[in-house]
């Protein structure tokens, strides 16, 4: 595990920090960073996809009882739109983690897969961090918690024609033939939608 | 015809580039920002500030003065773009200074060769 090596070399709080949405047609993306006291290693914790909803909630209180710092950053469809998902991405990675910022903590941080740019602490970005870093993982973990009740309460309850409760966003079946049968709402997102725009410009 | 223009517009800019350095207040950082959402004619450095510079020239005045010609469509552009550059450059948009300058620039006397320019400071 990463966090092991970097003790060794006298750091000593490890932010992770990772992003769950980027695909999605529609809903936000979430970023989250989280930061454990130095030498604690949560176990059981992988990356979000490995695991049941349930076994996530779980994870989940757990990481928010025994977490220092947890910072989450919810950066919606209209910015994504105007930036792209890039530029999006790395805001909400650089919000997140200002966000779990504390005295001191984190003095080195991991990114999974994007690198943020400017940054006056250490860090790397490398691929798969989920499951090279239990501090990603938990990231992971709580980031995805969070957007999958943004999306199956608040963006359920808004928009309940397109199945969000099951979907949570992303472009299923049952999800494309809504859009293809009552158009595009406003949480979705217009630059990843192009094929449907032309289509039942009434509903926005 | 479309040559002419765009000369017209790199002689402009390279006038305005002048313009703000002469003072030696300000720093170019970056000339003819490109990205995908669009393009900044000029990033300056004012201390601690960032200028986002729009240089508009015309030759002749027959369309209306060049700064009249910076509408709220553009202007929105331009913010878009600079939100863009803060965020690839390592800036936190929310904890950065910056604002929007105007420069314009028409040309004046009987042969049309003195330039008459216009600084517009925190123009929108």
């Amino acid at each position: 595990m990463l966090e092991k090596e970097l003790w060794e070399k006298g750091f000593k709080y490890i932010g992770g920090v990772d992003e769950v949405g980027r695909g999605p047609l529609a809903g936000p993306l979430v970023s989250c960073c989280v930061i454990f006291p130095p030498g604690y290693v949560p176990l059981g914790i992988t990356d979000s996809k490995l695991l049941s909803p349930s076994r996530r909630s779980y994870y989940f209180r757990l990481i928010s009882e025994t977490a220092l710092s947890l910072g989450v950053s919810i950066v919606g469809e209209k910015m994504i739109d105007c930036l792209g998902v890039q530029a999006a991405n790395i805001y909400s990675f650089r919000e997140a983690l200002l966000r779990a910022s504390v005295k001191g903590a984190p003095d080195f941080v991991i990114f999974d897969w994007l690198k943020i740019p400017g940054l006056d602490i250490p860090s790397i970005a490398t691929s798969h961090a989920e499951s090279k870093s239990y501090t990603v993982a938990a990231a992971s973990i709580v980031a995805k918690v969070v957007r999958d009740s943004l999306m199956e309460n608040q963006y359920q309850e808004f928009y309940p024609e397109y199945g969000f409760i099951h979907n949570k966003g992303y472009g299923t079946k049952l999800h494309r033939d809504k859009i293809n049968q009552i158009g595009i709402a406003n949480c979705h997102r217009r630059s990843f939608c192009g094929k449907y725009l032309e289509k039942n410009r009434t509903n926005w | 015809m479309e040559n002419t223009s765009k000369r017209i517009g790199q002689i402009g800019e390279e006038i305005a580039s002048h313009v703000i350095t002469r003072q030696g207040k300000m720093k170019i950082i970056e000339r003819n920002y490109r990205s995908r959402l669009g393009e900044i004619d000029i990033i300056a450095r004012d201390q601690n500030t960032l200028v986002f510079i729009e240089v508009k020239t015309r030759a002749v005045l027959n369309a209306g003065f060049p700064e009249e010609s910076v509408t709220e469509y553009k202007q929105n552009k331009i913010r878009k773009v600079a939100l863009y550059y803060l965020i690839n450059h390592g800036y936190n948009p929310n904890n950065v200074n910056y604002r929007f300058d105007v420069v314009s620039i028409t040309f004046i006397g009987e042969d049309g060769t003195r330039p008459n320019i216009k600084y517009f400071k925190n123009a929108f």
